[in-house]
């Protein structure tokens, strides 16, 4: 009888991952792609994506929920993008370029994004995620208005017809794949950019080793209980704003890796997503809102992306339209986030009822 | 005791935090220089006031050691490099001679002329700003200004003139 | 000089400064050019076309279910009601009520089941409200394009399968609570020349006041409601559970009740909305109005964990007034398009605002 009790909560821990593979492996037949094209576009998003999702595993570490924030980074990324195209600097030092000027940014970015979150406390994962939206109207203010009037814009290709306003897309052709195609690997029939996992990697290295440091360790002390950590003289609120700054930064090298593999840039809505796509993808990989860790990121891209990838197709060829493909997609992303969030928070109220349960038994019968 | 402690930390953090920052404005200042690109156009063509002449049967150019393209008398061609310093070469068709030249690029230029029968015969400058017709700035003084070599910090930046 | 004081820390600075800045607005209007009975005309519009979508915010804050970021699956509920209210060819105020019967049962359905889905998760219910609105949407998405209505005003033309993004309701229930008994000042008088101009300003300010009157309706069954003991109960759930579980009131029961009422009033204000805008919107459209819901009951005083009517009506006034002024006015003081980026701005600030106050402490 244990037998089933541990199976039975083999599935409830990895419910989604199994419910993935699931819908995964069903939709593969009627998508009518083929395996090599699905492993090599795998390999392509596990390069693209990867160090986005990777970005989200401090603040976690930190108590703070799932950083629907990062877009600010992203957005940080994507001025110094425009500022790299506009100067006309290319190849990897145009990406190396454009990480640069979107670090001041993105620090200046989490600090008010960590200061905010920590006015909310209780409530950071809703505050995120407007608080996204919010500076993307001041990001929209400074690229549609500001950039080519006030902050003069030197390529006149890039800003829009009127005068002033970036243009709506962005050609890179300067710096497209030039990370990717750094340490190009051709491994039988799939092309592996070996550059772009060894910056990831790189950045694995560096979560691994944060953790073990004193920062990481009082962030995983105010992750655990804000209120221990406070009294054993830990600056919560620093610690906090802390975990986000580097997450935005984090965020800002990952949307501009993200967006030299897409090779243009949509200039206003190329960050709209980022944030959906790497909480999704964090989830699906068994992370919860309080725990992440790296394996969470892998197996998280891989299955969430080959979801994106088979999808639609299958929607379209079973149902005559790639439009359904499309909603599906959505609609099982964001179907994803939303059964994990409900599984996590009905486990954690699980939890404590037990808990609660349990001492109300004992002090039942302690009082006899 | 523990206020000199103090200072001395504050002091040390002062100076590292200054040194990030040299550090930073300088990787800032070395990414924009090294990937800097521009375009060249090759022009093979005879010089206006009839001094230099583009060799006969035309030129196969190559630069950086790239595949060599055919450039005929009165042609152009464009290519797109990063960065500032590139070698030339040149191998006359009907000839064989081969020439490398080195030119330095200006760094505030984007788009920049190269003349082969300058080069060739070694007349300075053989790099000059390219202003295309549709483009061309208002005052001619603008465009003369910028006819010789300019090492790379030493030219600012400015905004093209609006059309 | 305190009663002031007190006024202004009950009322809030932001609330005050809001406030001032929309007089502002209305006082530069005709300096750049507005109009200011169209500006009025419109805020007023605007503001029956969301006051119901705000109310439904009400129910659940007040039971301790927080935002109701998920008003989108009142919102499709709603849709199913006005679609099939067009697919049978109801007109005039029998396609108005008949979208909104149709819609009813939906909503209940829809909303008793998001109640449960909320009582199972108490403690993260405004994140998981906004993925399941977004996933309810998405799904909805696929069902646009397969249910087989076929109305030819709603489907595509050329496949005539699948419903289209934008339907007018032009001949079915366009503006019929708007026109009705609406005060139009003095647009029978034609004079000629230099008078036509006089009468042209007067005639442009119609008050819709059929919706204003609906509503209202809506607005006092609600606030009855709240009085009964079924209204009582839940604002205890909400603002003290221990009293609450210890009265024997069951907190699940309610919690689940308010979001069923939330999710009507949701329904039922997507075809109010409709009739007042003229189109009936499908697909991704009910992605973006939650967040103008909770936007503007923040700014009317309300709190994460508690609202009133009150809050209700200056909110709704004052967000869509600012949002109805602010792109106006600016728009043709700088000569350009900027009223997306303010829009943005104004609403989210607004909210980020809200989230980062103190829990009120219970008076």
């Amino acid at each position: 009888m244990s037998g089933n009790k541990t199976l039975g909560r083999f599935f409830s821990e990895n419910a989604v991952v199994i419910i993935f593979v699931l819908i995964t492996l069903a939709a593969i037949p009627p998508s009518g792609l083929s395996i090599p094209y699905i492993i090599q576009e795998m390999i392509t998003r596990l390069g693209r994506n990867t160090f986005l999702v990777l970005a989200l595993i401090l603040p976690i570490y930190a108590g703070m929920g799932l950083n629907f924030g990062m877009t600010l980074g992203a957005m940080s990324g994507q001025i110094g993008l425009i500022l790299a195209i506009n100067w006309n600097i290319t190849g990897v030092e145009g990406l190396a370029f454009a990480a640069l000027i979107g670090t001041p940014i993105s620090i200046m970015m989490g600090y008010i994004a960590g200061a905010v979150l920590n006015r909310a406390k209780g409530r950071e994962m809703v505050t995120g995620y407007i608080l996204a939206f919010f500076i993307n109207g001041v990001y929209q203010f400074v690229v549609l208005y500001m950039m080519g009037s006030i902050f003069p814009i030197r390529n006149p290709a890039i800003v829009l017809s009127r005068g002033y306003g970036i243009r709506n897309t962005l050609n890179l052709q300067g710096v497209r794949q030039t990370l990717d195609t750094l340490l190009l690997l051709k491994l039988g029939p799939y092309m592996i950019p070996v550059a772009t996992f060894i910056v990831i990697a790189g950045l694995c290295v560096f979560v691994v080793w944060f953790k073990k440091t004193k920062l990481g360790q009082d962030m995983r002390a105010v992750g655990h209980d804000m209120a221990v950590a406070q009294a054993a003289g830990i600056p919560v609120d620093r610690t906090r704003i802390i975990a986000i700054i580097i997450s935005t930064v984090l965020a800002n090298f990952g949307q501009i890796i993200f967006l030299q593999n897409m090779g243009n840039m949509a200039t206003y809505n190329a960050h709209d997503q980022t944030s959906f796509f790497a909480v999704a993808a964090i989830l699906v990989g068994g992370a919860s809102v309080k725990k992440a860790a790296i394996s969470n990121v892998f197996i998280g891209v891989i299955l969430l992306h080959v979801l994106f990838v088979v999808t639609p197709r299958a929607g379209q060829n079973l149902f005559g339209s790639a439009m359904i493909g499309e909603y599906f997609r959505q609609f099982i992303g964001y179907g994803v986030i939303a059964l994990t969030l409900v599984l996590y928070a009905w486990k954690a109220r699980q939890n404590t009822a037990r808990a609660r349960e349990s001492l109300r038994g004992g002090a039942a019968g302690g009082a006899k | 005791m523990k206020q000199s402690v103090d200072k001395k930390t504050s002091i040390r953090r002062l100076l590292i935090r200054l040194a990030l920052v040299v550090v930073y404005a300088g990787l800032v200042m070395l990414t924009f220089v090294l990937g800097k690109g521009h375009s060249l156009i090759i022009d093979n063509k005879d010089l206006a006031d009839g001094t230099l002449t583009a060799a006969m049967d035309g030129n196969m150019v190559s630069i950086d050691g790239r595949e060599a393209s055919e450039v005929y008398p009165g042609d152009r061609i464009m290519e797109t490099v990063k960065g500032q310093t590139h070698t030339v070469a040149i191998e006359d068709m009907s000839g064989g001679n081969r020439i490398e030249r080195t030119i330095t690029l200006p760094l505030g230029e984007d788009m920049l002329l190269v003349s082969i029968p300058k080069l060739i015969a070694g007349v300075a400058p053989a790099v000059e700003v390219f202003v295309p017709v549709n483009v061309a700035p208002p005052s001619e003084s603008e465009s003369e200004s910028k006819n010789e070599f300019t090492s790379p910090d030493a030219v600012p930046l400015e905004p093209l003139p609006t059309p | 000089m305190d009663k002031i004081k007190q006024f202004v820390t009950d009322f809030g600075w932001p609330r005050i400064i809001i406030f001032i800045f929309l007089v502002a607005l209305f006082i530069a209007a005709p300096f750049v050019g507005v109009r200011i009975d169209a500006s009025i005309s419109d805020v007023l519009n605007r503001f029956g076309q969301n006051m119901l979508f705000v109310l439904a915010m009400v129910p659940m804050i007040q039971s301790g279910c927080g935002l109701n970021f998920g008003l989108s699956i009142g919102i499709i509920a709603g849709l199913i009601g006005s679609t099939m209210s067009v697919q049978f060819g109801l007109t005039g105020f029998l396609g108005f009520f008949g979208a909104v019967g149709f819609a009813i049962p939906f909503a209940i359905i829809f909303g008793w089941l998001y109640g449960i889905l909320l009582n199972k998760v108490k403690g993260e219910e405004m994140t998981i409200a906004m993925y399941v609105g977004f996933a309810g949407v998405m799904f909805m998405c696929i069902m646009w394009l397969i249910l087989p209505y076929n109305a030819p005003t709603m489907v595509w033309g050329y496949a005539g399968k699948g419903l289209r993004t934008t339907i007018t309701i032009e001949g079915f229930y366009r503006q019929v609570l708007n026109e009705f008994m609406a005060i139009r000042i003095g647009d029978s008088f034609v004079f000629p020349t230099g008078m036509l101009l006089f009468v042209a300003f007067c005639a442009s300010f119609v008050f819709p006041t059929g919706m204003l009157l609906f509503v209202a309706f809506c607005a006092f069954l609600v606030w009855l409601f709240m009085r009964t003991k079924t209204g009582t109960a839940l604002t205890a759930v909400g603002s003290n559970p221990d009293y609450a579980r210890a009265s024997g009131i069951s907190s699940d029961k309610m919690r689940t009740v308010s979001v069923i009422i939330s999710t009507v009033l949701g329904a039922v204000g997507i075809v109010v909305f409709q009739q007042s805008y003229g189109f009936i919107q499908l697909y991704t459209a009910p992605l973006q109005m939650p967040f103008a819901a909770v936007a503007a009951i923040l700014i009317g005083g309300a709190s994460v964990n508690k609202a009133s009517m009150v809050n209700v009506l200056i909110g709704a006034f004052l967000f869509q007034g600012l949002l109805t002024m602010t792109p106006s006015v600016i728009n043709s003081a700088l000569k350009t398009d900027i009223s997306e980026v303010i829009r943005i701005i104004v609403s989210n600030g607004i909210i980020i605002y809200a989230l980062t106050r103190k829990m009120k402490v219970a008076k």
